[in-house]
């Protein structure tokens, strides 16, 4: 008898429902999201993401460093499925924390931006770039290029973060090493940058800093600066020696507790609806989708200049790089 | 004969039997609760931090690291810096505008005292970001100066720094010395007077003195507070690095962080809190007097010029301190262009948390409560142990109980992370470490709030109760606790006002699921959301100043508990 009116049931939904409802994606009805974006984006998606698949999605909001050490702590016993947050390359460099995850709707993204060793779920590209304050500096007088920061003129004028606190500062020191020289000639360009820089515990402190007028200039990522674009306080200047442009970090906790909302969570952020959203609401972040433009004030990815960026180098000499870069910061800093 | 004589003795026997297990046990329960909350962490940090190095395999190490780095020792040294200038200045701020307050009649006395109360309930964090918005360099309060050719020092470096620890903590001196003016015999200063003292000689000659227990008192509590606060010198300390920064900076390291050096450090910055403690104890036990005036210090009509001036000074004073809670509440109104406020008043900022504030509003009343309870109830069992039944373990009990105050958040937090990560106590994550530690923090109010009542009501009714055959736990609580009951809701009060606001602890130990106000702050503030931020800061006072409201007006209470 049940297994009859299970059967009618079933059948009932396909004819109503058809495919749909036979696709209707798995999942644990639960999602837990370590995120260090800004609470409005990553409030913003989870929403859209938890009133679409019926998943009732928690989130963390710190620091990628600090979630990173918590992700560390758990691995006994992890508690989050998704580290949203960090560079293209966090996955891949811990793999003791992370799990492999090729989505299908990678098929849609610019190849550029896709991971070869797949751990990232590239669902935003960003650009490192300096940031004025438009009422103390006229356009034509902001720095043009990285190397200009280290001229006398800008001392104690420019505000960035401290590279081993955060993954956007840490992407412009690889950048500088990229551009320079990664011996001894590179560091002493970062040396010279250094000395001129006050150096803040936070990546958002940059942009706020100088979009408030308490800096100005900075070393930051392009979306935080861009909200200050539009808000008429802030101009971005991308440096003329070469900026990197790099997918943002999304990925899945190794031995997660979701597994599968993890992995729909993945699918979602790539998908078209949810790149169309990330412009039309946060328009400082660059799309990945193939054919999705960026917002008009923006320049297009086409016409920056574009770094060769080694991330292989970057990430097997992270710990060397932080090291050596902890000491140019006591040197200067005092 | 024997018989009828050996009949009572029994049950007796039997009583004293029970008094003896009903405490001792209870005893040696909230021995070990506090202890494994407090004391094991704490040891736990300090074994962590003498890990042996990488380098030299030596188990000081790190502490080598520290004294032999200039970039680390050098945080140490300008943490001493700030701390002592700040309890210099609050205090060459506090003694006076307690005086005047007290003495003068100036106008709006009434008003002093709330706006006193209400200097304590400034919300974490943002209360330091508001110096940004008001003085930093493009500072609301800088520019409009400076559109009158007014220029202004910096409020970043070590001289902000200094200026808002001031403001910030010398309400402790304030409060302290009003009342110690109250214990001061009018006889005293009429015999100064009559013998040709000016009234500054009286004051520095025949006050002064007096009042030496309540400065000294209250200029340590400044010097804790300053040497093991975070949020200002985070945000306006620029290339002024102090300890606790070089703490946090080190825990929250990219790419795993050094969490023994983070220990090593945390152990310099508890041993510093742990000695200024001690020479506070020191100092309080010397001083120590009968402080019963029988006719107290009056009120003294002034000449209007005096009185004017007075007036003037006591509200600058004041009005300085409360200009962060004015900008956060005014800032709650504003309108947002993106990252920017504009000069335009809305409610978008209410009604953009309305949809996320249900849960850590609900987390941050549910954990304080809960923890606030606990206080309560083990508070007052602690009390009557300090004060009713001496020994080693009620000493010890005492001191562990001390021992809290000097212990930074942050510490507190490492050490509670390190202790209970692994099962069977696997508590990381969970709503109850958080309550635990909420209530290890604050438990020194309750304790304290219930001893000084204990000390003053007799025990010949609990005796009785006991002699006509309640047990102790039946006399506890039938008769001490009714007898304490305003103490330990005053006690209540305090507690949960400090707690809603605790965010040092709770910045490393909650995760999403336990977020509180405090934490949504914290993060819309780095976020650049102050608009977002301060609705939630104006949230957050209203939590806190309900609370001491009851505690002021309701229960008659005195604004000095605050310290």
């Amino acid at each position: 008898m049940k297994t009859i009116t299970k059967l009618l049931a079933a059948a009932g939904a396909m004819i109503l429902g058809g495919p749909a409802i036979a696709q209707a994606p798995q999942h644990e009805g639960n999602l837990v999201v370590y995120a260090s974006h800004p609470s409005e984006m990553v409030d913003h998606f989870t929403k859209m993401f938890g009133d679409k698949y019926g998943v009732r999605v928690t989130t963390v909001k710190a620091g990628t460093g600090e979630l990173l050490n918590r992700i560390r702590a758990e691995r006994g016993r992890p508690a989050g499925d998704i580290m949203w947050g960090g560079f293209a390359d966090t996955g891949a460099s811990a793999p003791d924390l992370f799990d492999e995850y090729r989505s299908p709707g990678l098929a849609n993204v610019e190849p550029r931006m896709i991971d070869a060793k797949g751990y990232n779920t590239p669902f935003a590209a960003t650009a490192m770039v300096i940031m004025y304050n438009k009422k103390l500096v006229p356009a034509d007088k902001a720095p043009k290029s990285w190397a200009d920061l280290a001229k006398p003129e800008w001392k104690g004028k420019v505000v960035h973060a401290d590279p081993s606190k955060s993954s956007a500062a840490l992407g412009a020191l690889t950048t500088w090493l990229q551009i320079y020289g990664k011996d001894d000639k590179g560091w002493s360009v970062v040396e010279d940058m250094t000395r001129n820089q006050t150096i803040v515990i936070r990546s958002s402190l940059v942009f706020q800093q100088v979009g408030r007028g308490e800096y100005p200039v900075g070393v930051t990522y392009e979306e935080g600066a861009f909200n200050y674009v539009l808000a008429g306080a802030g101009g971005i200047v991308y440096p003329s020696d070469g900026t990197l442009l790099e997918p943002e970090g999304m990925f899945i906790v190794k031995n997660s507790p979701n597994p599968k909302a993890a992995r729909l969570f993945a699918d979602f952020l790539i998908s078209e609806d949810a790149q169309k959203e990330l412009v039309a609401k946060f328009p400082g972040r660059r799309p990945t989708f193939r054919g999705i433009k960026t917002h008009p004030d923006m320049l297009p990815a086409s016409e920056l200049k574009v770094i060769a960026h080694d991330a292989k180098w970057a990430s097997e000499n992270r710990a060397q790089i932080l090291d050596r870069m902890q000491k140019v910061i006591v040197k200067t800093q005092n | 004969m024997s018989a009828i004589a050996a009949e009572p003795a029994e049950p007796r026997r039997r009583r004293f039997a029970a008094t003896i297990n009903f405490w001792s046990v209870t005893t040696a329960v909230v021995l070990l609760l506090v202890g494994g909350l407090l004391l094991l962490p704490i040891a736990n940090v300090v074994g962590v931090s003498l890990s042996r190095g990488a380098q030299t395999g030596g188990l000081l190490e790190h502490y080598i690291t520290f004294f032999s780095e200039r970039f680390y020792y050098q945080t140490l040294l300008n943490s001493l810096w700030v701390s002592v200038w700040a309890m210099v200045f609050a205090t060459l701020v506090g003694v006076p505008t307690a005086y005047f307050a007290n003495r003068y009649n100036i106008w709006g006395r009434s008003l002093v005292r709330a706006a006193v109360v209400l200097t304590f309930v400034s919300p974490p964090f943002i209360g330091s970001y508001s110096w940004v918005v008001l003085f930093g360099r493009s500072g609301v309060v800088t520019q409009f100066l400076n559109a009158y050719g007014v220029s202004i020092p910096s409020i970043y470096g070590a001289q902000g720094i200094i200026f808002v620890f001031t403001l910030q903590f010398f309400p402790f001196i304030f409060l302290l010395v009003s009342s110690g003016l109250k214990s001061i015999d009018q006889s005293i200063e009429d015999a100064a007077r009559n013998l040709g003292s000016s009234e500054f000689r009286t004051f520095r000659t025949a006050i002064a003195p007096l009042l030496a227990p309540s400065i000294t008192a209250g200029a340590l509590l400044v010097f804790i507070a300053s040497f093991t606060d975070l949020g200002t010198p985070i945000i306006i300390g620029e290339r002024f690095r102090v300890l606790p920064v070089l703490i946090y900076g080190e825990f929250v390291n990219e790419f795993g962080g050094r969490p023994v050096l983070a220990s090593a450090f945390s152990v310099i910055l508890l041993t510093v809190t742990t000695g200024a403690l001690l020479v506070q104890r020191r100092l309080s036990a010397r001083y120590a007097h009968a402080s019963a005036a029988i006719r107290p210090l009056e009120l003294r009509e002034q000449p209007l010029l005096k009185r004017i001036l007075a007036t003037a000074f006591v509200f600058l004073v004041i009005g300085a301190a409360l200009l962060p809670i004015a900008n956060i509440i005014v800032s709650s109104f504003l309108k947002a262009n993106g990252p920017l406020l504009v000069a335009t008043f809305t409610l978008e900022n209410y009604a953009r948390i309305l949809d996320r504030i249900a849960l850590p509003l609900w987390n941050t009343i549910f954990f304080t409560t809960v923890a606030t309870l606990l206080c309560a109830v083990i508070g007052t069992a602690i009390a009557y142990i300090v004060v009713r039944r001496p020994g080693a373990s009620s000493s010890l009990l005492d001191t562990i109980v001390m021992f809290s105050y000097a212990v930074p958040g942050i510490v507190l937090g490492v050490g509670l992370v390190v202790t209970y990560h692994e099962p069977p106590l696997a508590l990381t994550g969970t709503s109850l470490i958080l309550i635990l530690a909420y209530f290890i923090r604050r438990l020194p109010f309750s304790v304290r709030s219930s001893v000084s009542m204990l000390q003053q009501v007799s025990r010949d009714t609990e005796d009785a109760s006991v002699n006509l055959g309640a047990g102790p736990a039946m006399t506890f609580i039938r008769i001490t606790v009714p007898a304490l009951a305003v103490a330990i809701l005053s006690g209540a009060l305090l507690t949960w006002s400090n707690t809603i606001r605790e965010l040092s602890a709770t910045l490393i130990l909650q995760s999403g699921d336990t977020t509180t106000i405090a934490i949504e702050i914290f993060n819309e503030v780095v976020n650049g959301n102050f608009g977002i931020a301060s609705a939630l800061g104006s949230i957050l006072i209203l939590l806190t100043f309900l609370p001491l409201v009851v505690l002021f007006t309701a229960l008659g209470k005195k604004e000095e508990v605050l310290v």
